[in-house]
């Protein structure tokens, strides 16, 4: 509104006539900038400008979606939801049972349990910088936004996570509602809307409390900022990891160790997902199929066994490893690529992955003796964040004890595998 | 003739004027000229009516008995034909649970369970079985509809959805969508050797789909698979639209399954898509290379008496 009031008084043209024209002309449009402040200060009051990010300095922005901008509030109000376990079915899990700070939001687990028991196919990512991910979960190219994610941990029955369903959603609503720390909370972060607690101001405000975890403060970083000195073999290794003879970054490049990063004014990529060597059955470049990949959204054989590259940072707390949780540790995990590929040899899964029709031509075997794959765990070891999993911020509001929910003890003990790819 | 009689006779022109316009399409969406439609969907499996808690018989390739464990879908696009072939678009009632309308399309959920029985776990108790809409004035011989939801209705967040948008049973939130229809019949009480596979699930919905991460959540789906249906003789007033199970399942064994998830939720080569895509007329190959496309040959509905 200023700019066009701007406008107004930088004319230099004195013709009473057209200044006339001119002023009307601007007042419309002023006219419209109030109204359509108004509209948007009724819809989400647009206090995102002042939303502070702590971005480390290497960090570009992030992209957030224009139907939900960031607040201090609303991601407040996310945090505590993301921590309730109010927000399951049966009141036993929460967003934090599978993603827990202190394993930079993971969960320790191949497979993550839901509210009732039963596993996902697939582990729990970490959500530290995960505003930054072009595509959410492991290979869902339609899942873009956080907001659309988590309809599937909230909603999803194949298999249950939190357990929300038709017949209980009012009631886990309500519980929500009736808290007045919400009532008062919900009404300070959506401040235009009639009722502010809802199923899309739960969803808004956990997403923009997910977003606000960005956070790089790793020994790395350090030295990145000249902070800090790396010792011999994380320097020998982050020299394997980065240069042509181990070839990492071509799938772990970018600020945040993988290659599906966006942000604000990112180019427009496709986003990019990769067969990574672990399964060959029966020599036909089947993954088992409860966990085919990309090839499970679109058929398409080269799909098969396409997974997202994760960001690499904090990968030392986020144990164990891909998609499946199928490799224990870091040593194994290097190992695996340093061979191009697994073999398995014993049933059901049998066969040599390193010759896998469809396994990422980037993938190849690598010559890396015994201490160039100590040197790359110790410099994958530098990536750990540890302020992200102290940061008072992202912690849990209700002091529950850390990772010992009652739903992870719970759920733990019952353990039913649901063989299904994706929710559905 | 004097000039009263002369004036009334143009009075009268000028109405019949009026009623002739009234008549044509341009005012065809005046309430005075626009018909009721209602067009009842009925689950059955061959000609015995199908409902939750009721033992059925004779699904599927080896003749099994099941029970229902759900019965509901999406119906889209639906339109009355003339005698002429031209399809002319029912406009819906005003929005309701079952019913919804915006400038991006309109929707109707069929809801053939009751949530008794083995419904109870993801079913509601309140029930639909019409289309309930209006067309302008005028003869029509048949109808056509499409099971599923106009994309832009499609994928969009369950939480805070219109109804019958925001059902949490029917979101495919995988797909960032919703199940176009959802059709489960799982083993029946007592049986003295169990199913190997307990449930079988037909669960249809777009896929292939893909997000813009610059744009946000917009959501372009390589298969549709939207089951298009069109029946040339149609009579709403006397017939119903039989929504077969027995057709349905007819391809598959339902007590087993032969690999990706039990039954067939719309995976590419889900060995047990190919009978269920087959019955709803939607293009599928075992190798993974259908179009999602509808064909003219479904089997699940034809019409049926009143």
């Amino acid at each position: 509104m200023s700019g066009a009031r701007g406008t107004v008084a930088r004319q230099r043209d004195g013709a009473p006539r057209r200044m006339l024209r001119r002023a009307v002309a601007a007042l419309g449009v002023i006219l419209a900038g109030l109204g359509i402040c108004q509209l948007s200060a009724l819809a989400t009051k647009p206090r995102h400008s002042s939303y502070r990010w702590h971005l480390p300095q290497n960090f570009p922005m992030p992209r957030v979606p224009a139907g939900n901008p960031m607040t201090a509030a609303k991601a407040d109000v996310g945090r505590h939801l993301f921590y309730d376990v109010r927000l399951s079915g049966n009141e036993t899990e929460s967003c934090a049972t599978c993603h827990q700070q202190a394993l930079a939001f993971s969960d320790g687990r191949a497979r993550s349990v839901g509210s009732t028991g039963q596993s996902t196919p697939r582990g729990a990512p970490s959500l530290v910088n995960v505003a930054y991910d072009a595509t959410l979960t492991w290979a869902n190219p339609a899942l873009v936004t956080l907001e659309t994610q988590m309809q599937v941990p909230l909603f999803g029955s194949r298999p249950v996570e939190l357990g929300i369903n038709d017949s209980n959603k009012a009631e886990v609503l309500a519980r929500i509602a009736r808290d007045p720390w919400y009532r008062r909370a919900f009404r300070r972060a959506y401040p235009g809307r009639r009722r502010p607690i809802g199923w899309k101001t739960v969803v808004l405000s956990i997403a923009a409390f997910e977003r606000s975890i960005v956070s790089a403060d790793s020994l790395y970083d350090r030295y990145l900022r000249g902070e800090a000195k790396l010792s011999t073999s994380q320097t020998r290794g982050m020299n394997i990891f980065m240069g042509e003879k181990g070839e990492c970054v071509h799938c772990h490049g970018s600020f945040l160790f993988s290659d599906q990063a966006t942000y604000a004014g990112a180019p427009d990529e496709r986003p990019k997902f990769h067969n990574d060597g672990l399964y060959n059955i029966g020599g036909t470049g089947a993954y088992p199929s409860d966990n085919t990949g990309l090839f499970a959204i679109t058929g398409r054989p080269q799909d098969m066994g396409r997974f997202k590259a994760p960001s690499l940072r904090n990968v030392a707390l986020t144990a164990p490893y891909m998609h499946d949780g199928s490799i224990a540790t870091l040593q194994a995990v290097v190992a695996h690529y340093a061979a191009g590929g697994s073999v398995i040899t014993e049933a059901p899964y049998a066969g040599d992955a390193r010759r896998s029709p469809y396994k990422d031509p980037l993938i190849s075997k690598i010559d890396l003796t015994e201490r160039d794959q100590a040197d790359l765990v110790a410099f994958l070891e530098t990536l750990t964040d540890h302020s992200v999993i102290k940061a008072k911020r992202f912690s849990d509001p209700f002091g529950h004890p850390l990772g010992a929910t009652a739903g992870a003890s719970r759920a733990s003990a019952v353990g039913n595998v649901v063989t299904s790819t994706t929710p559905r | 003739m004097d000039t009263r009689a002369i004036a009334l006779i143009r009075a009268l022109a000028v109405l019949a004027g009026i009623t002739l316009l009234a008549a044509t399409p341009a005012n065809a969406d005046s309430k005075a000229a626009r018909h009721a439609v209602d067009i009842r969907f009925a689950a059955v499996a061959g000609s015995a009516p199908v409902q939750c808690g009721k033992l059925i018989s004779g699904l599927g390739s080896t003749d099994q008995s099941a029970q229902l464990a759900d019965f509901r879908f999406y119906v889209s696009q639906v339109a009355l034909i003339t005698r002429s072939g031209r399809a002319v678009a029912v406009k819906l009632r005003k929005n309701s649970q079952f019913r919804y309308t915006n400038r991006f399309g309109a929707v109707t959920l069929i809801d053939l369970e009751n949530g008794t029985g083995d419904c109870a776990e993801e079913g509601t108790s309140a029930m639909n079985a019409d289309v309930l809409g209006s067309v302008p004035a005028g003869r029509y011989v048949g109808v056509q509809w499409a099971v599923g939801v106009p994309p832009k209705l499609n994928h969009t967040d369950i939480a805070g959805a219109p109804a019958p948008l925001n059902l949490a049973g029917l979101g495919w939130s995988w797909q960032y969508g919703r199940k176009f229809m959802k059709i489960e019949v799982t083993e029946p009480p007592g049986l003295p050797v169990p199913w190997p596979s307990k449930t079988f699930f037909v669960h249809v919905g777009s896929n292939g789909c893909v997000g813009d991460p610059a744009k946000g959540a917009s959501v372009k789906c390589a298969l549709a698979n939207e089951a298009k249906v069109r029946m040339s003789k149609f009579d709403p007033k006397r017939q119903v639209v039989d929504v077969d199970l027995k057709a349905l399942l007819a391809g598959d064994d339902i007590t087993v399954d032969h690999g990706g998830a039990p039954g067939c939720m719309s995976e590419e080569t889900d060995p047990e898509c190919g009978g269920v895509f087959k019955a709803l007329g939607i293009d599928w190959h075992a190798d993974g290379s259908g179009t999602g496309k509808s064909l003219p040959n479904q089997t699940v509905f034809r019409a049926a008496s009143r």
